[in-house]
């Protein structure tokens, strides 16, 4: 097991009180709201949470392609190649220095594939744009490592597949072309969001294994998000637990699984079809549905869904993150003085 | 669904085939096919749910498609037998096409492109009620405020349009469309692979629940094959367009026969990081649709591979009763399940 956040392990990005907010008809709607996390070199954080809780809002901050009306608030700090660090928070949308770090120094595979590719040029096209655009001007340099790339996804031939529109690909086979595309120029930090949802379990393993590869040779970190806690239990090596718009808990890899303390965190582990496992129960699902980030009184996120909210304290403030191990953070009342405050009165 | 006998059979596909053309290569003279899905047969009963596994791109969503009649197919049939007895889906035009369209439906892929971006989810699940005039103006709007609470999308947001949605959103959105017309079949296309797991379980409840209390029939397509045995009462795995084995649940992942399906179960990444594991990786490349291996499409990435493999093509036959597969060694080899 690889240990986390060591002295050596060198951060790459900081997030620092990440706020990302959609001014729309219903009010303000607060889809990312006050994230810290970091990701370091060489290493993979894993984002998870449930569906709409500001996953890949959060990774559209990191590349500053959050849609409009979305408002950025808080800094993302990104240690440069040639030293020094950025504030991509502050930088303007579309200027020079964020367009040279996209693609090049921050690559990202995108939830949904069909949404990425434009229909009208082939798959080549889109792949060797990237590649021209940040790793050689040669026409010829760039489709052998398009070609390469296409190897190393699993794609069979390669050759006649480049000169294909998206349409014609699978599901599957359009999410591994995003991820020939994001790698294809050796990006330092990758963001991979939902990067295998489309793919069988064979194709997955492999394409894991290159990340992994690639991560080894170049020291590229990962922020992974993803739903399948076996993906996260394999790739990662520290895993962020996200909640309408916050970290709910943050821990290294085997203690989330292992020692989880966020009563959403153990719901979630509670709810994975295990194979060979009580097929003739009822899957374990946490109850109800999660607020819209909507206009919310302050309160834990979770308190309506959780079976051990504290009744006038869950409901009325919202619960701080503080570190209850080294390495392993809470936001959570019941492990703190409040719970027992609560109780004795 | 033990006792399976003829009359419970709501689905036939027979020798269903499906084939793209390939641009012209400056090599090869005449145009090449693609065959997506290669004479897929198979029969899909009443009220069970059929789960549909395979390599990516090895024709699960062609197979669906052609089977909704979302696009056509180059061959074969798919029988379905409604309240008027058999009827060969692929050939029926003008208003009964209409009628059986509502029975047979599909829940797509990938929400973001089958969802009209300027529809608002609203008019998106009420659309095939409207079309279909299923009732009043008011039973309408009864209904999708019922499906989307049953799917778990707050009504208060109906009025939005998809791209405001998140992709686990957008799927539930998918969801209640399929079910607004009270079908008696529903492909499921990776249906739920979007969504996080809690909410999964929630939607795989929700699709058990349906299927208790109006007997729908699913063709469950998802490529977790945990979800995949959670759900389904038969398996089907394919590979490279065709099927190569079929069986009840619990018989192929305790005993599959085919290697290609031991190989599948093997990568199943287990949700523990102390299990980290060894799993079996497919040696070669993935074979193409386009010209596939001779003899067995699997046997250039088999371990077990003898030299009939490379020559001859194994038929889909019941090996065992119930239980079909397509290997030359199906009879011999002790395989490892999941
Ligand atoms: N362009 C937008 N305009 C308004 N609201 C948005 C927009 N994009 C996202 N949202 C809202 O922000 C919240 C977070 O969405 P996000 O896409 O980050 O969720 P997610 O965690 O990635 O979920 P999933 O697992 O389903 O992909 C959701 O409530 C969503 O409805
Ligand atoms: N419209 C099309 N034109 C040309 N080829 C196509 C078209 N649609 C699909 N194909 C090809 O048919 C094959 C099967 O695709 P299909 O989408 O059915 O695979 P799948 O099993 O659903 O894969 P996945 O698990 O990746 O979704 C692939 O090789 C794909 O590239
Ligand atoms: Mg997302
Ligand atoms: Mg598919």
């Amino acid at each position: 097991m690889r240990k986390v956040n060591t002295v050596d392990d060198k951060l790459l990005i900081e997030l620092k009180d990440l706020k990302v907010h959609f001014a729309i008809d219903e009010g303000l709607l607060k889809a990312v709201d006050g994230v810290d996390l970091n990701i370091y070199e060489g290493k993979t954080l894993g984002l998870v949470g449930e569906s709409g809780c500001g996953k890949s809002v959060t990774s559209q901050a990191l590349l500053r392609i959050v849609p409009p009306p979305g408002r950025i608030e808080g800094s993302i700090l990104f240690q440069k190649s040639e030293g020094g660090t950025e504030d991509l928070a502050a930088l303007p949308m579309d200027g020079q220095t964020i367009r040279a770090i996209r693609g090049k120094e921050i690559a990202m595979i995108f939830q949904e594939p069909m949404a990425s590719f434009s229909p009208l040029y082939t798959m080549g096209n889109q792949i060797m744009e990237a590649i021209k655009l940040h790793r050689t001007k040669d026409e010829a340099e760039a489709r052998a490592i398009a070609v390469e790339m296409f190897k190393k996804v699993g794609i069979s031939n390669p050759e006649k597949r480049l000169d294909e529109y998206p349409h014609e690909f699978s599901g599957g086979m359009r999410q591994r072309v995003m991820i020939a595309m994001a790698l294809s120029c050796n990006p330092r930090l990758l963001i991979a969001d939902e990067p295998t949802t489309a793919l069988d379990v064979t194709i997955q393993a492999q394409v894991l294994e290159l990340m992994k590869e690639l991560q080894k040779d170049l020291g590229m970190g990962i922020l992974f998000i993803t739903h399948d806690l076996g993906v996260v239990a394999e790739m990662c090596d520290e895993v962020a637990v996200m909640y309408l718009g916050r970290i709910v808990e943050k821990a290294p890899v085997d203690d989330i699984y292992h020692n989880a303390r966020h009563p959403y965190t153990q719901g979630l582990l509670r709810s994975i079809p295990r194979i060979g496992s009580n097929l003739n129960e009822k899957l374990a699902s946490i109850d109800g549905t999660v607020p819209v980030p909507l206009g919310l009184p302050p309160m834990c996120g979770f308190h309506e869904r959780c079976d051990r909210k504290i009744a006038g304290l869950c409901d009325r403030k919202t619960p701080p993150l503080v570190e209850r191990e080294p390495g392993h953070l809470v936001r959570c009342f019941l492990y703190g003085e409040e719970a027992q405050e609560a109780d004795n009165e | 669904m033990n006792d399976k006998t003829k009359d419970d059979i709501l689905m036939e596909v027979k020798n269903l085939s499906k084939q793209f053309p390939v641009k012209k290569d400056r090599l090869i003279k005449n145009a090449a096919w693609l065959k997506a899905v290669d004479n897929v047969s198979l029969q899909v009963y009443r009220g069970e749910t059929l789960g549909l596994v395979g390599e990516s791109g090895c024709g699960k969503t062609t197979l669906g498609r052609c089977i909704v009649r979302g696009i056509s197919s180059t061959q074969g049939e798919v029988i379905f037998h409604g309240e008027e007895g058999p009827v060969n889906f692929l050939d029926l035009k003008g208003s009964r096409l209409k009628k059986y369209r509502r029975d047979i439906q599909m829940i797509f892929q990938d929400p973001y492109s089958s969802l009209d971006p300027r529809m608002t989810v609203y008019d998106i699940i009420s659309e095939p009620l409207r079309i279909n005039r299923m009732g009043t103006g008011e039973e309408i709007d009864q209904k999708v405020k019922d499906i989307a609470r049953e799917v778990g999308l707050n009504i208060a947001h109906l009025k939005r349009y998809p791209h405001a949605f998140s992709g686990g959103q957008r799927q539930r959105v998918g969801i209640a469309r399929a079910l607004a017309t009270n079908p008696s079949i529903i492909v499921c296309d990776e249906a739920v692979s979007a969504l996080d797991v809690s909410i999964q379980a929630q939607v795989i409840n929700l699709l058990d629940e349906l299927q208790y209390k109006y007997g729908i029939t699913y063709i469950f397509v998802a490529h977790d094959l945990s979800v995949v045995e959670y759900i389904s009462d038969r398996v089907a795995v394919m590979y490279v367009g065709q099927v190569t084995e079929l069986a009840d649940t619990g018989e192929l992942f305790s005993r599959p026969l085919h290697p290609y399906t031991e190989a599948l179960m093997s990568a199943v990444p287990k949700p523990d990081p102390r299990m980290r594991m060894e799993r079996i990786v497919l040696e070669g490349e993935v074979p193409s649709p386009i010209d596939p291996p001779s003899g067995c499409y699997f046997h250039p990435r088999c371990p077990y591979r003898k030299p009939i493999c490379e020559t001859d093509k194994p038929e889909l036959r019941e090996v065992e009763q119930d239980h079909f597969c397509a290997c030359h060694r199906a009879e011999e080899l002790t395989l490892k399940g999941a």
